[in-house]
């Protein structure tokens, strides 16, 4: 167990570090390429990969 | 010392304060003090020696008594008499005499008979060791008070005291043994050893063990098959989940200190400096909902970029997508958010579910110039808000989940070795729960 638990030990504050260090988180985001130069003029000439979006309507 | 008649090791025992006896746990013969024995022996015609004696190594002599109905070996050199298996039961017998050795008070001067220097020491300890109980009574003084006891280093907990009753009698003792025969016993245990003291009268006899593994027992013996599973926790077990356990409380500290550390360096190198703030528009009736807003930098090394976006949805629901566009290349980070927020009253109860607020982690953005696009779908008349970025901000979550992670397995280790714990102690006369049926009433 003791052993083990050295390196899991270890491990977590590793990732810790590393994860503090380098800005990584959980949130999903899509990294793209080839987006059109002419998106800051015209807005709509480019559609983000999570519109589309219906959701249901809440409230009690 | 070892047996004059078989050479395997003698073991002593102290018969009452000051007065030892030495017998063979192999043959079963016993050596006394010629000093300690109250029994008359007249020795008639010695004979040619059969043993050596066992402290000086000089032939021992060989007399009989009891015209002639015993024979007993003798060293006068060193004063000690050996008797075979079964000849003290004889002696006994025939001289009338149950005690065969002085019954000394305690605290009696005695001078220990010739042993080896370690067994003395041994006796010395065990005269420091808690004296012998009363055999008065039911009453358990141990049970309210735990004493323990020191010998050879090792500091020995009171586990149980009982007082078992002979109820058969087989083989040969040095001793008389006899059937309805009380001794009180007391337990302590420092495991895998194990101490007991076994109280008769004013004799007081220690004996120490040592736990072993079922394996080991049936290797030892070259048993067939398997050993029977074991049942329960044996009061001198080792705990199987001790070991290490402080190793791991060790690891844990010193893995939470670097989270820790980590994340007040995090926060000391960290900018947190708001890049960007812009606000958005969007009405119900507008063709085209997408907007985008001012190019901001981002300096330094990669790190998170944290939004903030504040709307005024108000029985609403949003869903704002957004892309974080670098003005100078045709790369993007696409991600969206959902806010509501709705509120109202029920049988009198007001309620509220939502918010109007949300705050979402960009991870790893790379320093370049950027700007943000916004495409919101909303069922609100008119959407306002608000985003706010900051970057390169140290998570406080992240060093609390690292804490969880660590202190998870270390928590479920101990639990399992205290668990184990109050399965031992469940049976002696200190229970961790008490099981008099409080805890039912």
């Amino acid at each position: 167990m003791s052993r083990w638990y050295r390196w899991y030990a270890l491990s977590v504050a590793g990732a810790c570090a590393w994860t503090l260090w380098t800005g990584w988180w959980i949130t999903p985001v899509e990294r793209l390429t080839g987006v059109p130069k002419s998106v800051r003029d015209n807005p709509g000439s480019y559609r983000s990969h999570y519109s589309g979006y219906h959701r249901y309507y809440g409230g009690k | 010392m070892p047996c004059p008649k078989c050479k395997a090791p003698l073991e002593r025992h102290e018969l009452s304060p000051g007065i030892f006896v030495s017998h063979c746990p192999s043959c079963f013969g016993v050596l006394y003090r010629a000093d300690d024995l109250v029994v008359p022996l007249a020795l008639v015609g010695p004979a040619p020696a059969r043993f050596d004696c066992p402290s000086c190594r000089r032939p021992m002599e060989t007399a009989k008594s009891y015209e002639g109905q015993i024979e007993v070996d003798r060293c006068a050199a060193c004063g000690l008499f050996w008797f075979d298996a079964g000849e003290i039961q004889i002696l006994r017998k025939l001289s009338g005499v149950e005690n065969l050795v002085e019954e000394r008070e305690e605290g009696a001067p005695a001078a220990p008979p010739a042993a080896a220097k370690g067994a003395a020491e041994k006796v010395e300890k065990e005269q420091k060791a808690p004296q012998p109980l009363e055999m008065s009574g039911a009453s358990n003084p141990d049970e309210h008070r735990a004493p323990v006891v020191e010998f050879e280093g090792r500091v020995y907990r009171h586990f149980q005291t009982s007082v078992p009753v002979t109820t058969s009698v087989m083989g040969e003792f040095p001793w008389v043994a006899k059937i309805g025969d009380a001794a009180r016993m007391r337990d302590f245990i420092c495991p895998p050893y194990l101490i007991s003291q076994e109280i008769t009268g004013k004799d007081a006899t220690w004996s120490a063990g040592e736990y072993l593994e079922p394996e080991e027992v049936w290797t030892a013996f070259a048993l067939p098959g398997s050993p029977p599973s074991k049942i329960g926790v044996a009061p001198a077990q080792p705990n199987p989940w001790s070991a290490g356990l402080s190793s791991v409380w060790f690891w844990f500290g010193l893995a939470a200190v670097a989270c820790v550390g980590s994340f007040v360096f995090a926060s000391a190198v960290g900018s947190g400096e708001r890049v960007y703030e812009g606000g958005f528009s969007v009405a119900a009736t507008d063709a085209e909902r997408s907007r985008v807003g001012e190019i901001f930098e981002i300096k330094g090394r990669t790190a998170n970029l944290e939004l903030t976006l504040n709307t005024n949805v108000d029985q609403a629901w949003a869903y704002i997508s957004m892309a974080l566009i670098d003005a100078d290349t045709d790369r993007a980070l696409d991600f969206g958010r959902e806010l509501s927020y709705y509120y109202g009253s029920e049988d009198g109860e007001g309620w509220a579910e939502g918010s109007k607020y949300e705050t979402l982690i960009v991870p790893r953005v790379p320093p370049g110039r950027y700007y943000l696009r916004v495409e919101p779908e909303t069922d609100a008349a008119q959407l306002s808000f608000s985003v706010t970025a900051r970057r390169d901000v140290p998570l406080k979550r992240l060093p609390l989940l690292a804490l969880a992670l660590l202190l998870a397995p270390a928590l479920w280790a101990s639990l399992r070795q205290d668990s184990f714990e109050s399965t031992r102690w469940m049976e002696s006369d200190h229970p961790r729960v008490s099981s008099d049926g409080e805890d039912d009433e």
